[in-house]
């Protein structure tokens, strides 16, 4: 199977046309699939059981110290960070170093419905001077505030997936048909369909990676445009980078590699 | 010489009721090259599609290379058909050189670069297609294109070679270049060879054995000239 995967490769590579449509192709499926995670970032719950604990001038490291062990204990919290001035994660919580001559507290609550009572029990806490809770970006807000638009956002998502299926599907068909010689010497040479099959899933597997890379580069490249931080600032916030690259990168290639095995599953039937 | 392709009343009637096979029989021994001799439509290409599974008949015994080809499980439908090599009437043929395609099938079967350039070399030159062999296919002539077909089922060294037409729509002095890369083909590779051909005088003055086809029935001797 790998001889015919390579023989494909090279079937593409030998023909402008068959370039144009791959290098088409993916151009479409992966600007629908930037959609697809932009808005699944969007209408997700990352970051709403995040909350950054400031404290009043004059309150020392060691005070924020004692601060920190006693919010540690707390059932309802999962993880408690004392992060310093110099540390680089106060500038991508953006927190401004006046604030915090001293440092501050990044909380993390189990559960983004425990944040508001989580918030109230830290303002309580000796030299608390303010706790701010996670921002909603406009589209947040936006998904949060209808259910109409939820719906729609659903109906996009769909959508961007089932454009980046079709297109692929569309990509092999041309493929299959540009194969219709090599098609019947493997035919007649008794080489199993599946085994033909499985070279054409396999090349719709390996795009659809390359697509869900793709589509997260781009998602990479754009997520500090003034633009996106408006409506899209989860895209930026603390620790999205690490979110989108392990919990992204994840969805995006299974999403993507599911596309890629029905668009594959659907070739594969007629050939 | 051994049996390898054994037939006997053979049957095949088509879905629109058709009867076009009546009680076939046919013995092609192993390195044997035999002609099937028959009018258009008399169910040459039939027999040829029903030896290599394409088809089943309704009735008769297909034996080939010990398998019982008629009650054949389609899990073993690919390994039965490497023992195979099969040249269609009209093959679609792909858009690359000679060598690379013949490279191709062979690399798909599984062999090694090494002995896929060795298998070509020795084909390309049994039916003297080495001048073109980086030729597209697709620039061939006719009787070069049936050549390249023949090179294309024989080089992986197949036991039974099953030839549709292949003289169809040549000249005659072309279709006597197509005869002679098949017994060229044949004596090199000892390859048991069944061709199918509605040219009579071509496969009797090729001196091997030639079986008739005529009414749904094989026979041994010729029907009337004019029939065919």
């Amino acid at each position: 199977m790998k001889f015919l995967v390579i023989e494909l490769l090279r079937t593409v590579l030998r023909s402008w046309r068959l370039v144009g449509w791959v290098l088409g192709g993916a151009v479409i499926a992966t600007l629908a699939f930037v959609i697809f995670l932009i808005l699944w970032v969007a209408r997700g719950e990352w970051g709403e059981n995040r909350l950054i604990v400031l404290f009043e001038p004059g309150v020392s490291g060691e005070q924020i110290r004692q601060v920190y062990r006693q919010v540690r204990e707390w059932e309802t919290i999962s993880e408690v960070l004392y992060i310093t001035r110099d540390d680089p994660r106060l500038a991508q919580d953006g927190v401004d170093p006046e604030r915090a001559p001293a440092g501050y507290l990044r909380v993390t609550v189990r559960h983004a419905s425990q944040a508001a009572e989580a918030q109230a029990a830290l303002r309580d806490l000796p030299g608390v001077a303010a706790v701010q809770s996670y921002q909603k970006g406009a589209l947040r807000t936006l998904i949060a505030s209808d259910s109409g638009v939820r719906t729609a956002v659903t109906l996009l998502q769909i959508g961007a997936l089932v454009l980046s299926t079709v297109v692929l599907l569309v990509v092999l068909r041309v493929l299959a048909s540009a194969w219709r010689g090599e098609l019947e010497i493997l035919h007649l040479s008794g080489v199993a369909p599946r085994t033909v099959r499985g070279a054409f899933f396999s090349f719709a597997m390996l795009s659809s990676l390359i697509i869900a890379i793709l589509a997260l580069c781009v998602i990479m490249g754009v997520k500090d445009l003034n633009l996106v931080r408006q409506w899209v600032p989860e895209l930026s916030q603390p620790g999205s980078l690490g979110y989108v690259s392990i919990a992204g990168i994840g969805v995006a290639v299974l999403v993507g590699m599911g596309a890629g095995a029905v668009g594959a599953w659907v070739v594969g039937r007629r050939l | 010489m051994s049996l390898l392709v054994q037939v006997s009343e053979l049957q095949f009637v088509t879905p629109e009721g058709k009867r076009i096979l009546e009680d076939v029989t046919l013995r092609v021994d192993h390195g044997e090259l035999v002609f099937l001799v028959g009018p258009p439509s008399s169910g040459k290409s039939l027999i040829l599609k029903l030896l290599s599974h394409e088809l089943r008949p309704q009735r008769g015994q297909i034996l080939v290379d010990d398998r019982n080809v008629t009650r054949l499980h389609e899990n073993k439908l690919p390994a039965f058909r490497r023992r195979l090599g099969i040249v269609p009437q009209e093959l679609i043929l792909p858009r690359r050189t000679v060598r690379d395609a013949l490279a191709f099938k062979l690399g798909s079967l599984g062999f090694s670069s090494e002995d896929s350039a060795t298998l070509i070399e020795e084909i390309l030159e049994t039916v003297k297609l080495r001048a073109v062999a980086d030729t597209l296919i697709t620039e061939l002539d006719p009787p070069q294109q049936k050549l390249f077909a023949i090179a294309l089922a024989a080089c992986h060294n197949p036991v039974l070679l099953l030839v549709d037409e292949p003289f169809g729509g040549l000249e005659h002095k072309d279709a006597q270049r197509v005869l002679e890369g098949i017994a060229a083909v044949h004596e090199r590779k000892r390859v048991a060879m069944l061709v199918a051909t509605r040219e009579r005088g071509l496969a009797v003055r090729s001196g091997a054995r030639v079986v008739y086809l005529w009414a749904g029935r094989t026979v041994d001797s010729a029907p009337p000239e004019k029939e065919l």
